[in-house]
């Protein structure tokens, strides 16, 4: 017996889970653990190595970013349960505060370690306000708040003179710590690689932690987890608090990557796709959310220049409809532990 | 003063656009409780087709999509029905299709694979009008000649009076419909409690099937009057007009249909004023572009105060 099991959905399809099984038992020895880890580490550490070309590094750049994105979306949605449609505005939150504290548009150069704090913070802070009005509302309201903020904040950025307007901000400067400027895709790469692990590694904490129970209480039944003692309203506001900090990360790093941001770039378009990659990888489950946001961005890569290329957005509309018929756990769904799992059965 | 009436009346006629958007939204969410995204672009979908007719019958030629002769008498009428019910059928059948292979098999699911599925729908079906339809901005024809009044010297155009007209009728049957016949009472029964409706002997499939109709058919219309007005049809337009109804049937409070009205020609009307006024009011410092921004803070302070909407019940919106 393994220590997890699949949870009722899964075992359905038994080719699956028997996959599932061999890879529990192969990974539940320690040895082999270690070595898949090992393995993998040094294959991301020599990726820039073993892949020369530019253009692909630069995907996978971006797919890192989405990354990023996914995992806080997950956090949101797959936790907690909360309905965010506004996320392509937390990312244009993060993109613009870099932009705008390190481009010739202000005269202003601050250095990436005082502006990446900056752009986390604000971005936090902007969601935290948000929620405290709209948090106690319920699914497709909360939806419909950050939908509209979204929109608020797209007409503000793309007439305000402050922002550039629809001009966008040109000329951003490169990324640059103390000693090192980022000049080479390879170089952000490594920059995303380290963030996206540090991510990964704190929402994947979180998971386990009381706080991720008690998200995760709060998904499957608020006045239950209300009435056993939670202070849902406080969590909530955390969730939103949290979930957006990589979104803006992401968006910072977008900018510096870039060195152009227009409101182009941070169309309801971006939220739809951080959605879908969450919804395929698997919600309320921070390996799912990575394995969707890679699959989403890598995947359609080669269709680029061919006819199917502008079907991408009713791929992924479609994408969401199979997913939610028919797998609406996700590729992978979140496992869960040998009690939960008899609670689940037997009830 | 003129600018206000002129304003105003600008404003209830977009409102009553959006009235019409709105019911769609708050039918739908009266009798499944979701809300069905794609709405918005299955209006425009109705705007598209009912393009596409008058291009294949000729009425319309070249890229403007002009008519060259104007239309009069019975050719007018004729034009007019082919336009609105060609784009109504259209607009009807999808979202039939719509409700049969996605939202049906769902009925039972958690609500927020619900939402997610009909994000998809919403997504997929916007890309979809721009592979089939072109991904450009399409001119389309008023076909109305235009004439104009002057009501307390503000002018009106025959096309704005044409669509008040149309509106007030279609809310009037709709009213109708819902609170007098037997269909009317059924959707009531299965609004109220689905399962208990059901045990009752309402056929429940056939009611929702129904609501579906009816909001579609009021759906392609508003898109008609919408394109109409703009003199344009847009793939994207769907999301713009998703956003305003469904704020439209939450600040009106959904699932109520009055509510619902007076809702869309509040939102056209702070729209409308709100835009005239800003440039004025500011210096010309905040412009025109900036008149959604109050529909948004009007909702989001809506939600806050009254979560419930103008005319909602507050019971189901507000958790915890």
């Amino acid at each position: 017996m393994s220590n997890y099991k699949n949870d009722a959905a899964t075992s359905r399809s038994p080719g699956f889970s028997q996959v599932r099984r061999y890879w529990h038992a192969l990974t539940k020895n320690t040895g082999v653990k270690r070595a898949l880890f090992i393995g993998v580490a040094i294959l991301l550490l020599a990726l820039p190595r073993i892949i020369t070309s530019n253009y692909w590094l630069r995907v996978i750049d971006i797919a890192g970013l989405y990354v990023m994105m996914a995992l806080g979306y997950n956090l949101m949605f797959g936790y907690t349960g909360l309905f965010n449609l506004g996320f392509a505005a937390f990312f244009a939150i993060g993109a613009y505060c870099y932009a705008m504290l390190a481009s010739p548009l202000h005269n202003m150069h601050l250095p990436f370690l005082i502006v990446l704090p900056l752009a986390v913070g604000l971005t936090s802070l902007i969601s935290y306000l948000l929620g405290i009005p709209s948090i106690s509302l319920v699914g497709d309201y909360l939806g419909l708040v950050t939908l509209s903020f979204a929109e608020i904040f797209r007409i503000l950025v793309n007439n305000l003179k402050f922002t550039n307007a629809s001009y966008g901000i040109i000329n951003i400067d490169a990324i640059r710590l103390p000693f090192f400027t980022f000049k080479s895709v390879s170089d952000y790469y490594y920059l995303i690689l380290l963030l996206c692990v540090v991510v990964y590694l704190i929402i994947k904490r979180l998971e386990d932690s009381r706080i991720g129970r008690a998200w995760m209480a709060i998904r499957n039944d608020e006045e239950a987890a209300k009435t056993s003692g939670l202070d849902t309203r406080r969590l909530k506001l955390l969730a939103c608090a949290i979930g957006v900090a990589p979104v803006g990360m992401a968006g910072a790093i977008f900018a510096g990557m870039q060195t152009f941001v227009s409101p182009e770039s941070f169309t309801s378009r971006e939220t739809w796709l951080i959605i879908a990659m969450a919804i395929v990888g698997g919600l309320g489950n921070a390996d799912g959310a990575v394995l969707g946001a890679l699959l989403l961005t890598l995947l359609p890569e080669p269709l680029r220049g061919t006819p199917i290329e502008s079907a991408r957005t009713l791929i992924y509309g479609l994408l969401l409809i199979f997913f939610s018929l028919f797998r609406p756990q996700g590729l992978l769904p979140r496992r869960y532990w040998k009690g939960e799992i008899e609670e689940e059965t037997s009830g | 003063m003129t600018t206000f009436v002129q304003q105003a009346l600008n404003g209830l006629t977009i409102g009553m656009i959006y009235a019409l958007i709105a019911l769609g939204y708050s039918m739908v969410y009266g009798v499944l409780k979701m809300v069905n995204f794609a709405h918005g672009d299955l209006c425009v979908l109705g705007a598209m087709f009912s393009l596409t007719l008058l291009r294949a019958t000729g009425i319309t030629k070249g890229r403007l999509n002009i008519i060259e002769v104007p239309l009069t008498g019975t050719r007018l009428v004729l034009v007019l029905g082919m336009v609105f019910l060609g784009g109504m059928l259209c607009s009807t059948i999808t979202s039939l299709i719509i409700e049969r292979l996605v939202y049906r098999p769902l009925r039972r699911a958690s609500i927020l694979t619900v939402l997610v599925s009909a994000l998809g729908v919403s997504i997929a079906l916007s890309n979809a009008m721009m592979l089939v339809f072109g991904r450009e901005m399409k001119s389309f024809p008023s076909l109305l000649k235009k004439q104009y009044f002057t009501v307390l010297g503000a002018t009106y155009s025959n096309l704005q009076v044409f669509i008040a007209i149309l509106t007030i009728l279609l809310l009037i049957g709709l009213f109708y419909l819902v609170n007098k016949t037997t269909l009317g009472r059924c959707i009531r029964a299965v609004a109220l409690d689905k399962d208990m409706a059901g045990l009752l002997g309402i056929n429940v499939n056939r009611v929702i099937v129904a609501v579906f109709a009816l909001g579609a058919s009021l759906g392609a219309v508003a898109g008609i009057s919408h394109a109409m007005y703009y003199g344009q049809t847009y793939y994207l337009t769907g999301y713009q007009l998703m956003i305003l109804g469904w704020a439209s049937a939450v600040i009106g409070g959904i699932g109520d249909m009055r509510g619902c009205v007076i809702a869309g020609l509040l939102i056209g009307l702070l729209e409308a004023v709100g835009g005239g006024y800003l440039p004025i009011l500011t210096g010309g410092l905040f412009g025109a572009d900036y008149r959604r921004i109050f529909v948004f803070l009007v909702l989001i302070v809506t939600l806050v105060i009254k979560p419930a909407g103008i005319l909602g019940k507050p019971e189901v919106i507000v958790k915890a």
